[in-house]
């Protein structure tokens, strides 16, 4: 067990610097530098002056003399200054990660209340209506376009009703700004979480245990959540687990949308305002928090399912 | 396994992508038998009602909502088709090579896949659309070219999308590699492009292409959002997604603009998955239980 985490781990800091790497040369292939930038808001620069400029920061130097050097200030805490926000990058991300932990808590709470249960009352009664319906409505939440979902949210309840702000500064303006960005992604995530439930639920609901549960005289209820069901949350674990990273990498579209001032809208404010320390810092934040996902879905499948032994060798 | 009404779904799934890839295929001859034009800006028709003219009304420009509706019907569907069948192809690939070699190609193979898995998709995605093309190398005579535009988004998608089909293929070839009639070839003297085309390949086809047809709709979900965020296709090449790019500022005038693109968006991506599920159904062995 031990060795099977600091393998994984050392595992996700290879990929987390493998994306380092692919994204610092990404970004210095983006339209214009930072001494581009410069030459466009003072036109008597000269490109005498700029190459001077590009020499004097390091700018004209190798691609990988340019990472190293970034990677030598990152490790030791210095990101670097944001251009959007003119204040240093590590005190650009708190507010952000605040206000997108909260808001995809809320929405991951949500559509989990809502969608488990629905999964189990569909895979209950299977090719009835209410799974047909139930599998059905699950189908048009994986379907919807999510920038579109909110732009209906923000019709029906901002444009045609009035009764709330269509976007706007997140909690700090006030409960009122979190219901459509809260509603907008927990739609979007009950449809996923209806499938897998249901998936799940339907799979074990076959097995032999069960049947012997049943033969024994038990109710259909007793039988679903006094058995079957601890042993069909095992696969949604894990998929709450892969959602863990979203906590902190937010919600690009749903954020950009509601102007929701978020990890998701960072990101693309940065990368479309060629803030690039900012960018890089902000995607690297949001890999990892991905990375790190993943392996706390792998750690509660190997803590809930004892059949499982996870090695060195388990492949 | 959900016996008749899934294949029902399904069925009203297929009818509806029928339609639609009809409705575009048809784009041209659909305009001009409707003396419909999606490219003419009319400053002096902005935001027109519905009339006989124009039957969904105009757009922000006074170009005709159906013809680009249509138009970008076609765009949308064309990069979601090619990109799905481009990751599907990669993914085929790369499953092959891995579960017939096996050993560390196979190891070092489901490292990467499992890394791409791992990675934050959209904002990634992101970064990557915002590449210059110039500064890459590709001329620059390209940029603006609208089949270059169509080209990147697929690469782009592609890129990212081969990973499912990939763990699928392996999985199988794996599992067919052991059985008989693969070893008997082989031991007949059958070579390895052989032994994976006419003995592999063909046994998981029809996985693929499930998984294919799952993913169409995802594909074109990651188009729509890429042009609606102005990295994906470039206006004035109408597309569903940058159609609604717009739309955001406009919805206070005219809300039609915002719920025609979306909605068929959600259309099509309903009818691909309700379809892709109905076929995986078919392929369950389990299905034939009930």
């Amino acid at each position: 067990m031990p060795r099977f985490l600091i393998s994984r781990l050392i595992q996700s800091l290879l990929v987390l610097l493998a994306v380092s790497f692919a994204v610092y040369g990404l970004i210095g292939l983006m339209p214009g530098d930072p001494i581009d930038l410069m030459l466009a808001a003072d036109p008597r620069l000269s490109s005498a002056d700029a190459a001077r400029l590009r020499a004097l920061r390091g700018l004209d130097a190798p691609l990988i003399e340019r990472y190293l050097a970034w990677l030598g200030n990152a490790v030791r805490g210095d990101f670097g200054y944001s251009r959007l926000y003119a204040r240093p990058v590590v005190a650009v991300l708190p507010d952000a990660l605040a206000s997108t932990a909260r808001l995809m808590a809320a929405a991951l709470c949500l559509s989990l209340l809502i969608g488990l249960p629905l999964g189990i009352l569909a895979a209950m009664k299977p090719n009835s209506p209410r799974d047909h319906l139930i599998n059905l409505t699950a189908f048009a939440g994986i379907s919807i376009p999510p920038f579109w979902l909110a732009l209906v949210l923000i019709l029906v309840f901002a444009v045609f009703l009035g009764v709330l702000p269509a976007g706007g500064p997140g909690v700090s303006g006030g409960l009122a700004f979190m219901v459509l960005p809260v509603a907008a992604l927990t739609l979007a995530g009950i449809g996923g979480h209806v499938r897998y439930m249901r998936a799940s639920m339907r799979e074990v609901l076959r097995q032999d245990f069960v049947r012997a549960a049943r033969a024994k005289g038990l109710t259909e209820r007793r039988v679903v959540f006094g058995h079957a069901l601890r042993n069909a949350l095992l696969p949604v674990t894990t998929i709450v687990g892969l959602e863990f990273g979203t906590l902190f990498s937010g919600a690009l579209i749903t954020e950009t949308v509601f102007a929701y001032p978020g990890m998701g809208r960072l990101i693309y404010d940065a990368v479309m305002g060629n803030d690039y320390n900012l960018a890089l810092v902000a995607l690297l934040l949001a890999t990892a928090a991905t990375l790190l996902g993943n392996l706390l879905a792998d750690l509660a499948y190997l803590g809930l399912d004892r059949r499982i032994r996870l090695g060195g060798d388990a492949r | 396994m959900t016996g008749y009404r899934s294949s029902a779904a399904a069925l009203a799934g297929g009818v509806v992508l029928t339609g639609l890839a009809l409705a575009a295929l048809l784009a041209p001859a659909i305009e001009v038998a409707l003396g419909l034009d999606g490219e003419t800006v009319d400053l002096f028709n902005r935001f027109a009602a519905p009339s006989a003219d124009h039957p969904l009304g105009t757009d922000e420009l006074g170009r005709d909502l159906l013809a680009r509706l249509l138009n970008g019907g076609r765009v949308s569907l064309a990069v979601g088709l090619a990109a799905a069948l481009a990751a599907a192809g990669i993914g085929t690939v790369i499953g092959l090579i891995a579960g017939m070699r096996g050993g560390w190609v196979d190891a070092a193979l489901m490292r990467l896949t499992d890394g791409v898995i791992a990675l934050p998709l959209l904002p990634l995605l992101i970064v990557l659309a915002a590449v210059d093309p110039v500064k890459l190398g590709l001329p620059g005579a390209w940029a603006g070219e609208p089949w270059v535009e169509l080209l990147r988004i697929v690469v782009l998608v592609a890129l990212f999308g081969w990973t499912t089909v990939a763990r699928l293929v392996r999985a199988r070839a794996l599992a067919l590699r052991d059985q008989e009639f693969v070893i008997a070839a082989r031991a007949l003297g059958v070579g390895p492009l052989d032994l994976v085309g006419r003995h592999v390949l063909p046994n998981l086809l029809s996985q693929v292409i499930v998984a294919t047809t799952l993913s169409v709709g995802n594909v074109i979900l990651l188009e729509s959002v890429l042009s609606f965020l102005g990295l994906g296709i470039q206006p004035p090449t109408p597309s569903w997604g940058n159609m609604l790019t717009n739309a955001q500022e406009l919805v206070w005038q005219s809300p039609a603009l915002a719920l025609w693109p979306g909605g068929l968006i959600f259309l099509t991506v309903i009818a691909f998955n309700v379809l892709g599920d109905g076929l995986q159904d078919r392929l369950d062995p389990r299905a034939q239980w009930r």
